[in-house]
């Protein structure tokens, strides 16, 4: 009976030693992300056509896939002298249209966006700014994510900012 | 005496269990921590995603890379605008509008040296469903060197610099950062 015994624990503690190594050296799994990572305020910098074009954005996703809401900020040199309003006015400023706008993010954290700029700056028309346009980027989030899951940068390639129908990339930070 | 031993080795079994918990729970230590001089290709693993640009950043891509740490790739994507090859179409859905090419994992390989430095070679197949525009398939090889800070439990860096040749097959230098 004591023979049993010793054996039994002799057995278990060879299993251990085993799932113990197990543990270790597993390949652990991918994280699996979703719109659901991509949630809160980002700030981006944006530019295309070798940076002639650049743009910060501020906006929002809201973790399913819509935003609650983006403001775009473009320099005015692009399209005019500067300074032609006023050394601080002479930005493009737009408004995203949330209802018009979205993106969809895969469990490997790439994904698309669909981002709807509304023409909204007072000066936008002085200052020879290009009207409301539609961009759209393939968007990938880094796997660093905060307390809540949201992801703390994306990266992305845009295919029209401003419009102009250059492609472009840039970054967003929480 | 037995019954000790017994004790000890329930004992022993509940903190094996626990640790085989931890185990599956914690990244794995298979690669050690890179220092000054000991990088290898463990230390390029799982998933990362570039944010790629050439040609004074006219030509712009974004990858999604799976390095397995052994110097091969499990897989991989690539989206590129198709603004710098045709016009671009608001009206498209998003995925309409970019180049998408995938990994070909068998032409496809890195290697890391000690030092930290390494040299990959990309070897990517456009998506049927491409744009005629886009770009065939091209082959790419990057240089690219590996921080250290901040590298996971794992041993795998958390970025990594890159120059490339040949982005989109267009000849043309570039460059860019690769992100965990």
């Amino acid at each position: 009976m004591s023979n049993i015994k010793n054996h039994k624990s002799k057995a278990i503690v060879g299993f251990v030693a085993v799932a113990l190594m197990m543990g270790m050296s597993l390949p652990k799994a991918h994280a699996q992300l979703s719109s659901a990572n991509y949630s809160g305020r980002y700030a981006c910098a944006s530019a295309s056509d070798d940076n002639f074009y650049t743009a910060i954005i501020k906006y929002g996703p809201n973790g399913s896939g819509a935003y609650a809401a983006g403001t775009l900020i473009a320099s005015a040199d692009a399209f005019t002298t500067f300074p032609t309003v006023s050394p601080t006015g002479d930005y493009c400023i737009y408004t995203l249209d949330t209802a018009a706008s979205s993106y969809s993010i895969g469990s490997d954290g790439s994904g698309f966006e669909s981002l709807s700029w509304t023409s909204t700056g007072p000066n936008n028309a002085t200052l020879g700014c290009p009207g409301s346009f539609v961009d759209q980027t393939a968007i990938g989030l880094r796997n660093d994510l905060n307390a809540s899951g949201a992801t703390l940068r994306s990266e992305f390639t845009s295919a029209n900012l401003l419009g102009e129908d250059e492609p472009g990339h840039g970054h967003c930070l929480k | 005496m037995l019954k000790r031993k017994w004790v000890a080795a329930k004992l022993f079994a509940v903190l094996g269990g626990a640790g085989l918990a931890f185990g599956l729970c914690v990244p794995s230590a298979s690669a050690q921590a890179p220092t000054p001089g000991n990088f290898s290709n463990a230390n390029y693993a799982n998933r990362y995603v570039c944010n790629l640009a050439s040609d004074d950043d006219f030509y712009t891509a974004l990858t999604t890379v799976f390095p397995n740490g052994g110097g091969t790739f499990t897989s991989g994507t690539m989206e590129a605008p198709v603004s710098a090859f045709v016009a671009f179409d608001p009206t498209l859905p998003p995925p309409a509008n970019f180049c998408a090419y995938s990994l070909d994992v068998a032409g496809s390989s890195y290697a890391v040296a000690t030092n930290g430095t390494g040299v990959e070679v990309l070897s990517w197949s456009p998506a049927s469903t491409n744009n005629p525009s886009c770009p065939a398939g091209f082959l790419m090889s990057d240089s690219f060197v590996m921080r250290i800070n901040g590298a996971k439990p794992s041993g795998a860096v958390v970025r990594t610099e890159t120059t490339s040749d040949n982005l989109l097959g267009e000849d043309e230098p570039g460059w860019g950062p690769c992100l965990k």
